[in-house]
């Protein structure tokens, strides 16, 4: 194909893939995550392609070739389903390793362990230090607009900012959250009809008398709630790693994934009317 | 090994169990006792040599302090008056519903009165003596405040710590040391620990360095958690229109780490 005709091609192309890259951002796909993902596409095509009916499949050296991959890589992307690069993956958005540091890094805990609220740029410890160091090469300012759109820092007055999740993730109704409602759903479901099944050999599932709170107050009370079960939850997995590190030196045959889920419950109450 | 300890425990299971105020103690008991006191006096000699204390001195105090009714003794409290005058308007700013925000955490305050909760509020009913200006220096100097914008204060840490200042942490220790040995002489008159005797509770493990900088991380947020939940308790409880006219003392807990 010419260089016009390529030149043409792309921006077609360009025009199809808008959307698609739109979806992406609004997920919280990073860009090597979706060139890792079209690549693996890329691969998975071209062998299916060069694959003529009744004989083998083509030489990963033919895809190769056809594709522009490296052999090497064309080998290990075809052993699995089309997908993003489990390097990619877990190298993650840039802005994780800042919301890590922000609940770690001690320039930005408070006397409790928790992160602190941060002043924009005017004090130290600052979000803009902060995003300097880890995120550098990105201006803290679009750093900070992006952590906002994504719901994971909440804007108080006087240019503050408020750390909201240690991990990063899109909000609302996505394709990653809905996959974790399912799961988290599918988990409690499992041991209620565990206990149900094997009373004899029950697992944890209890709940404190709910209370009735005046909604002014309901705010305070969410956030102690998340504060001590995150505290707990914490604890526990810091004392239980080191069952998990003996266990992992063991190998014995059948192993079992032991977890632990705290969820806050609310219901809107009416007050009984005197007759 | 990891070893989990009462502060109630006797030094060996085959001693016969000397009386609480050591009144019939026999021989034996009454060197060991003297052993225990010497060591305990050396321990805090050795301690308040490190605040540049020499032994000539340390051993004049000694003497006054021998001829002092030690209910006399109230330095301590004085000097950690403006402290807990400090530590007691943050518990306010804490846990007053007026004084947090909508997401129900300590709301930023404006440092001048304007009719609603604020900073000057604060400042007036617990330092009624000192300008507002005086009180945010302060709170900022202890690290439990800092300027937001030119009119607002938000508040870092609800802990009124006193690192790097000696004489307050002097101070502070002499405190604990003295609540610490309340408890303890409860504890020596009960018959029952578990019953009647109030908690006290260690655990020590010899662990590297790197270890123990790992444990202050995973704890910290647990001890502040527990101090945060009892002081809300002991807070609320004390509020109670039932409890305001009786008899009280204070009364609450105290977490440290450390090591040997």
């Amino acid at each position: 194909m010419s260089e016009a005709g390529k030149a043409s091609l792309a921006r077609s192309a360009m025009a199809a893939a808008e959307p698609l890259v739109e979806l992406f951002l609004e997920l919280g796909i990073t860009s090597p995550e979706a060139e890792s993902l079209l690549r693996s596409l890329f691969v998975h095509k071209a062998r299916e392609l060069l694959t003529q009916p009744g004989e083998e499949d083509p030489s990963d050296v033919r895809v190769a070739l056809v594709t522009g991959v490296h052999r090497n890589f064309v080998r290990s992307i075809l052993a699995e389903p089309p997908r993003i690069a489990a390097a990619r993956e877990h190298k993650g958005h840039r802005t994780s390793r800042l919301l890590g540091a922000w609940h770690t890094d001690p320039h930005y805990l408070d006397s409790s362990g928790k992160p602190r609220d941060l002043s924009e740029k005017d004090r130290e410890p600052s979000f803009s230090t902060l995003a300097s160091t880890y995120v550098p090469g990105a201006a803290p300012s679009v750093v900070l607009e992006e952590l906002r759109r994504a719901g994971l820092v909440q804007m108080l007055s006087e240019h503050r900012v408020r750390v909201r999740s240690r991990t990063f993730r899109m909000h609302g109704v996505n394709a990653t959250n809905i996959s974790e409602m399912g799961q988290r759903a599918k988990d409690l479901l499992e041991t209620l009809t565990h206990n149900l099944r094997q009373p004899q050999a029950s697992l944890f599932c209890d709940s404190m008398p709910s209370i009735e709170v005046d909604a002014a107050r309901v705010p305070f009370v969410r956030d102690l709630m998340a504060r001590r079960a995150g505290n707990f939850l914490a604890a526990l997995e810091q004392e239980l790693a080191v069952e998990a590190r003996g266990s992992r030196r063991r190998k014995s045959g059948q192993r079992i994934r032991v977890g632990l889920t705290a969820f806050e419950t609310e219901q809107q109450t009416t007050k009984k009317r005197l007759k | 090994m990891a070893k989990k300890t009462k502060g109630k425990k006797k030094s060996s299971s085959k001693r016969r169990k000397a009386p609480a105020d050591g009144s019939t103690a026999d021989a034996a008991d009454e060197l060991l006792r003297e052993t225990l006191a010497r060591e305990f006096i050396g321990v805090c000699l050795a301690a308040l040599k490190t605040y540049g204390l020499n032994t000539q001195r340390l051993r004049e105090l000694a003497i006054e302090a021998a001829a002092e009714p030690s209910a006399q003794i109230s330095s301590a409290t004085e000097v950690l008056a403006e402290a807990q005058r400090l530590a007691d308007a943050m518990n306010k700013w804490v846990e007053d519903p007026a004084y947090r925000d909508n997401t129900g955490r300590p709301s930023m305050l404006c440092v001048h009165a304007d009719g609603g909760p604020s900073f000057a509020a604060l400042a007036r009913e617990f330092f009624p003596e000192s300008t507002v200006a005086d009180v945010v220096t302060l709170g900022c100097r202890a690290n439990v405040l800092e300027r937001a914008g030119a009119e607002k204060v938000a508040l870092l840490n609800s802990t009124v710590l006193f690192t790097g200042n000696s004489i307050p942490v002097l101070a502070y220790s002499l405190r604990s040391v003295r609540r610490f040995l309340s408890t303890a002489d409860v504890n020596r008159h009960v018959d029952s620990a578990v019953s009647e005797g109030w908690p006290d509770r260690t655990s020590f493990v010899e662990v590297s360095e790197e270890d123990f900088r790992e444990f202050i991380k995973i704890i910290r947020p647990q001890i502040s958690g527990l101090i945060e939940m009892s002081n809300r308790w002991l807070f609320q409880r004390s509020r109670l229109p039932g409890n305001r006219a009786k008899k009280t003392k204070v009364a609450g807990l105290q977490v440290f780490v450390f090591r040997e």
